[in-house]
């Protein structure tokens, strides 16, 4: 009979302030989407889709699917950077978590802090490094290989490629999966495994009969999420695809805002965007059954174990040289690139430059008004915006978890929704939504906080997660001692749920300092943030100020990827 | 005091079938007595001790604590469980682990309004510890308590605001068997000590008998019987009844003259042995004869008198250590259930004879 404490009805203040919650996370939500589709379908394409001009019209949607062209060139090559990206992704992922979770791998905790390293980056960032390692004429790798080939020209490593889209693409989402992988490899328990060569059967013979079967539908979970993300992906499609002439979708939609020529065409952006969100919304679907599925199957039991670590033998050397050659690529050589740009320029490292030393970019940097802007941008709208996420989202979990409203399912759903939904069409639908209503928020940090808040499917998770982990009785003993709803709240829910909470606000408060897309749609003097002011120096030519900045950066997340060893996820891995 | 007048309850399930959890349930409590309500899983006590918190809401029926109602469907009245006058000690004692063993005591105190003075909480919830024998532990993380210290938390915790009203939802069934008996005389001794009207919900017919002064023996949803622990256990009203509070052989038979509420002649089904027994029915009724194993007596050599005297073979036995059960094979339906002293004359297979007490036994019709 436990577990019912939600048939009783809640008073007036739970009411009130859980109520308020939910329509401030649906107006963050939903108003963007439903703007959207309504712009799909508004004409013609020349004016704003709010416009008295402006009238219903499917112009947009048949313009689009005339668009042979257009189509015959964005479906092809979105789809195989996509695919492509997925299985490099999965197999890469795989391999480490592999490595790191079930081998005797020596320096598996350091290998862990580094492959988080792509994670905690702006990707423009990282996209700067790899094009100074591997562009064509002048990048590290292709003036290295020339030297030790006897090559002349460029390449042999062109970046400005399919492939080299997909490697870049690859190496930004690896960590996620990765750590997606790692939490299914040590739910699984090792008395499945240990049955099996009870049963007589070879290691081998258990890997592929026993191990790899049980994991599928936790691998599926991952790989989905990952296909979701790298449609989503912005950076990349604009900074390597575009100079290799790749229509991507998401740098599609900034084009039609921003074209060559002529003015922004609202319609085609609402287009393309409706067309992705659908295959978006319909994958996260596909996943949310895969998890579900996984959940049948009893591997993912939220319980670690503590896993059998196989001794990798002759199989050591392969394994350290696939690591390093990974993290050397991830992690190593990007930062090496961009710590010695700022000081050297764009340059070959060699000793006859040591002496070209000059800290004149930082000097530049720091006298650059827009540094300090962007800075104290970046950090007022990634802060504010994690903590409305991480109070909406506890918000939420307690309408999921604590009571029995009939729109709490909705509330789960739209939550989840907003992973689908790719940042470039939020930063769209909030820009249509504010050029729109005058109400003086376009162009400053406020249109980025309002934009980046819709991401509370994470915050919603974690806050279910941890209130199903917080037995109701605690909360029952508060309220038979006295106590209401709200000193119920106050003084046993949140300082129980601050924990996973606080580690929530930290997820989201990298991802907010990281966010480069809604900056860059909605971008305009006086809201500019550290990722875009980087865009804008790249773009201005100015490597070492771009170096610097990234270094910088760099600098500043090397203590929260150092705190990272000490996460539970990171020391099971070698107890 | 509590009063509990015709409680109903039901649960929309997933099958849209809507089982009356609790149907139609009335008791009350006298000031400073303790009540036990005891039944199997499911049968709808800890719905009710809810009801009574105000952690559920009842479809029907009215809930006075201390004389004021709290609960009535019909008025629709509903008092939130904060505002009632009660203390709660948990199935899962739900001590909460952010606050030490102070803070948790405090606690109700600490949201009552008006808020009372620093030293008055202070006085007060040494005070509760004190009752519970904790007083020493006050600054401990409640992280670092065991099982026994947590229940004294809990119980401190529920009387610190000296509620009119003490609720317990089977406090001792998370610990291990041997400490559940020390604490369950503690628990006896402690709300004796306090003095407090106790409400107490458990499965475990041992604790009802040791800590209550009333209780009520409930089955889905109803309470089946309600009387002092010794009367119940001693004169069951229903083959449930009966079982649920101990160990019973419950024997099919019938009315062969006699009863009427004096003596009558009980022919067992089977082979057909006779017992003389006080009994209500009428000759021709269909009865159970209901026997506690505690209440034969078993021996290898034939007693002298012969009225209520059954032969049979021992069957089985299973050695309990103080005591030793043996199933009797003497042509009743089921063997019976014998509890006795290990004795090495009693081998399986061995010839017996049972003598059974009549004034042990209790007659249920069918």
């Amino acid at each position: 009979m436990a577990a019912t404490s939600a048939t009783r009805s809640l008073g007036r203040p739970a009411i009130l302030v859980l109520s308020a919650a939910a329509i401030v996370a649906a107006y963050l939500v939903l108003v963007p989407l439903c703007v959207l589709l309504f712009s799909a379908f508004r004409g013609p394409p020349d004016y704003l889709p709010f416009e008295s001009q402006a009238r219903w019209s499917l112009e947009n949607l048949a313009a689009l699917y005339h668009n042979t062209a257009l189509l015959g060139r964005m479906l092809p090559d979105t789809l195989m950077s996509v695919a492509g990206t997925v299985i490099c992704t999965s197999v890469t992922a795989f391999a480490l978590a592999w490595l790191v979770e079930r081998t005797d791998m020596p320096g598996a905790r350091w290998a862990f802090v580094l492959i988080l390293f792509p994670l905690l980056i702006p990707v423009n960032i990282l996209a700067v490094a790899w094009i100074y390692l591997m562009g064509p004429n002048a990048g590290w790798l292709n003036v290295a290989l020339r030297a030790l080939l006897g090559l002349e020209g460029s390449g042999p490593i062109n970046i400005f490629s399919m492939g080299g889209l997909i490697l870049c693409q690859s190496l930004v989402l690896t960590p996620y999966v990765f750590l997606l992988l790692l939490a299914t490899l040590r739910s699984m328990n090792p008395a499945m495994e240990e049955a099996s060569a009870a049963s007589g059967a070879s290691q081998f013979t258990t890997f592929r009969r026993v191990t790899l079967p049980m994991l599928l539908p936790g691998i599926l979970a991952p790989v989905i999420l990952a296909t979701i993300i790298v449609l989503e992906q912005f950076e990349l499609p604009l900074m390597i695809g575009l100079p290799a002439r790749l229509n991507i979708f998401a740098y599609r939609i900034y084009y039609e805002l921003n074209p060559a020529d002529g003015l922004p065409n609202y319609g085609a952006a609402a287009a393309i965007s409706f067309v992705f969100l659908f295959v978006a919304v319909l994958l996260l679907f596909v996943y949310n059954r895969a998890v579900r599925h996984a959940d049948r199957f009893t591997t993912i039991t939220g319980k670690a174990y503590r896993q059998k670590q196989l001794k990798l033998g002759r199989w050591k050397l392969p394994a350290i040289l696939f690591l390093c050659g990974y993290l050397a690529l991830a992690a190593v050589l990007p930062a090496t690139v961009l710590v010695w740009t700022s000081f050297f320029g764009f340059t070959v490292p060699s000793l006859d430059a040591l002496p070209t030393y000059s800290a004149a970019a930082y000097r530049s940097l720091f006298s650059d008004h827009r540094f300090w802007l962007g800075l104290r941008n970046t950090l007022i709208v990634a802060s504010l915006s994690a903590l409305v996420v991480t109070v909406l989202g506890a918000a939420l979990g307690l309408i999921i978890t604590r009571t029995r409203l009939r729109w709490r399912g909705a509330v789960d759903v739209m939550s989840f929704l907003s992973i689908g939904i790719p940042s470039v069409i939020v930063g769209l639908a909030v820009m249509i939504i504010f050029l729109t209503v005058p109400i003086g928020v376009y162009g400053t940090i406020w249109i980025l906080l309002i934009a980046y808040s819709y991401r509370l499917a994470t915050t919603t998770r974690t806050a279910r997660a941890a209130l199903m982990q917080i037995h109701t009785e605690l909360e029952e003993a508060s309220t038979a001692s006295g106590a209401g709803w709200l000193t119920t709240q106050r003084r046993i829910v949140l300082p129980l749920l601050a924990p996973a909470m606080a580690s929530a606000f930290m997820l989201l408060f990298i991802i907010g300092a990281r966010e480069f897309t809604i900056p860059l749609v909605l971008a305009s003097d006086d809201n500019i943030v550290i990722s875009v002011l980087i865009w804008r120096l790249y773009q201005a030519g100015q490597s070492a100020e771009t170096a610097a900045l990234a270094t910088l950066v760099i600098l500043a997340v090397l203590p929260v990827l150092l705190l990272a060893r000490l996460l539970p996820i990171a020391r099971s891995s070698m107890d | 005091m509590l009063e509990v007048i015709e409680l109903c309850k039901t649960f929309q399930t997933a099958d849209r079938a809507q089982p009356r959890v609790v149907d139609n349930v009335s008791f009350s409590i006298p000031d400073g007595q303790c009540y036990a309500l005891l039944g199997p899983s499911g049968c709808g006590k800890t719905t009710t001790l809810r009801c009574v918190a105000g952690l559920e809401q009842a479809d029907s029926g009215i809930v006075r604590i201390g004389g004021a109602v709290v609960s009535d469907a019909a008025r629709a009245v509903f008092m939130p469980v904060h505002e009632r006058p009660i203390g709660m000690v948990f199935q899962s004692y739900a001590i909460w682990p952010h606050m030490d063993v102070f803070g948790n005591v405090s606690y109700p105190l600490t949201v009552s309004r008006p808020r009372p003075e620093k030293a008055e909480i202070r006085d007060r919830t040494m005070q509760a510890l004190t009752q519970v024998g904790m007083q020493d532990m006050a600054d401990r993380p409640a992280t670092r308590l065991s099982g026994g210290q947590q229940q004294r938390v809990a119980l401190a915790r529920a009387v610190v605001r000296q509620p009119k009203l003490l609720l317990l939802d089977e406090p001792l069934s998370n610990l291990d068997a041997r400490l559940r008996e020390t604490m369950r005389q503690e628990l006896s001794d402690m709300i004796a000590r306090i003095g407090v009207t106790a409400l107490y919900v458990t499965h475990d017919q041992a604790e009802a008998f040791a800590l209550a002064h009333r209780m009520g023996v409930m089955d889905r949803g109803r309470i089946v019987q309600e009387g002092d622990p010794r009367t119940l256990y001693a004169a069951p009203q229903s083959t449930f009844a009966a079982s649920f509070l101990g160990a019973a052989n419950i024997v099919a038979g019938c009315i062969e003259s006699g009863g009427g509420g004096g003596v009558a002649v009980v022919v067992l089904d089977g082979a057909g042995h006779r017992l003389a027994i006080v009994a209500a029915g009428k000759p021709g009724d269909a009865v159970d004869v209901v026997i506690r194993p505690e209440d034969v007596q078993l021996s290898a050599a034939k007693p002298e008198r012969d009225d209520n005297v059954l032969s049979g073979k021992i069957a089985r036995l299973t050695f309990l250590g103080s005591l030793v059960e043996y199933h009797i094979d003497c042509g009743t339906p089921h063997a019976v259930r014998v509890s006795g002293r290990a004795d090495p004359g009693l081998a399986p297979g061995g010839l017996v004879w049972i003598c059974i007490d009549p004034k042990r036994a209790a007659v249920l019709a069918r």
